[in-house]
């Protein structure tokens, strides 16, 4: 037990001494920047038209239902996603300047996967904390327990919300991948980067 | 003249691109669509309200998505990158991205005017157009459907259109190598 703690260990700080963090960080943010950008916009176009359907109908504050979804949207789904891409893009499968362009787009699509596999889950981790939350505490509660079959329903609705987002967000990774891969060509490095696909 | 032949194909192949990737991504994305719906329909509602597939009004929305949103948007970026901005042998990085910017832009606004015709057009048709403050409303109300639309195949196009300018120059910089040396 106490071998495979230090292994896991050892393996760890070693992943996490490897160069390169900073492209990796600085692409992440890029995309989480347009992200950020692409979620507001939508909240206020939706914003717009809700407005204009329903103006004097209700006396809803639209303003903030919109920011407020545009937030959760962003915080469940984006950040893990960018964290994802981060990690993938520092240490799984970093993007060299020696690389060729396929590959930078095949590292780019392993990012995006990554990324949404997490987006996948966040969003089981959020489904069960709503389960408990509702039926009262994990060791107390016995009654209602969901069904298998809402279960099911939900981890299936996860999968296929990740994978929507992989989807839509698969062009912004790519294109991140190749604008970094390009900028590490004009611009030297004093260290070479390597992840744990080029180990394997 | 010569510059603008020159930058045809590359615009043509930009544009074709940027179309097929928005329909290969709207069809994926419609494919997942459905199978939330119907997963959530068999695990929340025991089957009750399961959807039988694609009805002739979700085609007929996705043929007029199709000419009005994908087709226009790879339109607007041929003509863009052909005609408006074309992308030179010499570009810097930073030309490039804003070229294709500008291209996804022009892009979006041929969303919108088709958009916008087809939207007036259902109006007009259904009688809804009316002289008076209805009418206004109408029309205001088929003008941010509009824009709505245009602004969501702007944010899809942008990456997209990126990609396909910096395609161009990977492009140029691969046939430069392997032109046949000039020999005298």
């Amino acid at each position: 037990m106490s071998q495979a703690t230090a292994r896991v260990t050892a393996s760890l700080s070693k992943n996490l001494r490897r160069r390169g963090a900073l492209p990796a960080f600085l692409t992440a943010l890029g995309t989480g920047l347009f992200l950020t950008v692409q979620s507001l916009l939508g909240a206020l176009v939706s914003l717009i038209g809700v407005q204009q359907a329903t103006s004097g109908l209700y006396e809803l504050d639209y303003t903030s239902v919109a920011i407020q979804g545009a937030l959760v949207t962003l915080l469940v789904t984006a950040l893990p996603f960018v964290f994802g891409m981060f990690v993938s893009l520092w240490i799984l499968a970093p993007i060299a300047d020696e690389l060729a362009l396929r590959f930078v787009i095949a590292r780019g699509i392993l990012a995006g996967v990554i990324g949404s596999l997490l987006v996948f889950i966040t969003s089981i981790v959020l489904v069960l904390v709503g389960v408990f939350e509702a039926s009262g505490s994990f060791i107390t509660s016995t009654f209602p327990w969901p069904s298998v079959e809402s279960g099911l329903a939900d981890v299936l609705m996860s999968l296929s919300m990740a994978l929507s987002y992989l989807v839509h967000l698969l062009p912004v990774v790519i294109l991140a991948a190749v604008l970094l891969w390009h900028w590490l060509r004009t611009h030297d490095r004093e260290h070479s980067v390597s992840g744990i696909l080029d180990e394997v | 003249m010569t510059q603008r032949s020159e930058a045809l194909r590359p615009a043509l192949f930009a544009g074709l691109g940027v179309t097929v990737a928005m329909v290969a991504l709207s069809i994926l994305s419609a494919f997942f669509g459905f199978i939330a719906s119907t997963v959530y329909s068999l695990g929340r509602l025991g089957g009750g309200y399961l959807s039988d597939g694609l009805n002739p009004y979700d085609l007929r929305g996705l043929i007029i998505a199709f000419f009005t949103v994908q087709l226009a948007m790879g339109l607007g970026v041929f003509l863009s990158l052909w005609l408006i901005a074309p992308i030179r042998p010499a570009a810097t990085i930073l030309q490039v991205v804003l070229r294709s910017l500008l291209a996804a832009a022009v892009g979006s606004v041929v969303v919108l005017v088709l958009s916008l015709f087809v939207n007036l057009t259902q109006l007009v048709i259904a009688g809804g157009l009316t002289p008076g403050v209805g009418g206004f409303w109408s029309f205001a109300s088929s003008l941010i459907a509009a824009f709505s639309t245009a602004t969501g195949a702007l944010v899809t196009a942008i990456p997209l259109a990126v990609l396909a300018g910096l395609g161009i120059v990977l492009w140029r910089a691969r046939a430069r190598l392997t032109e046949p040396p000039i020999v005298g």
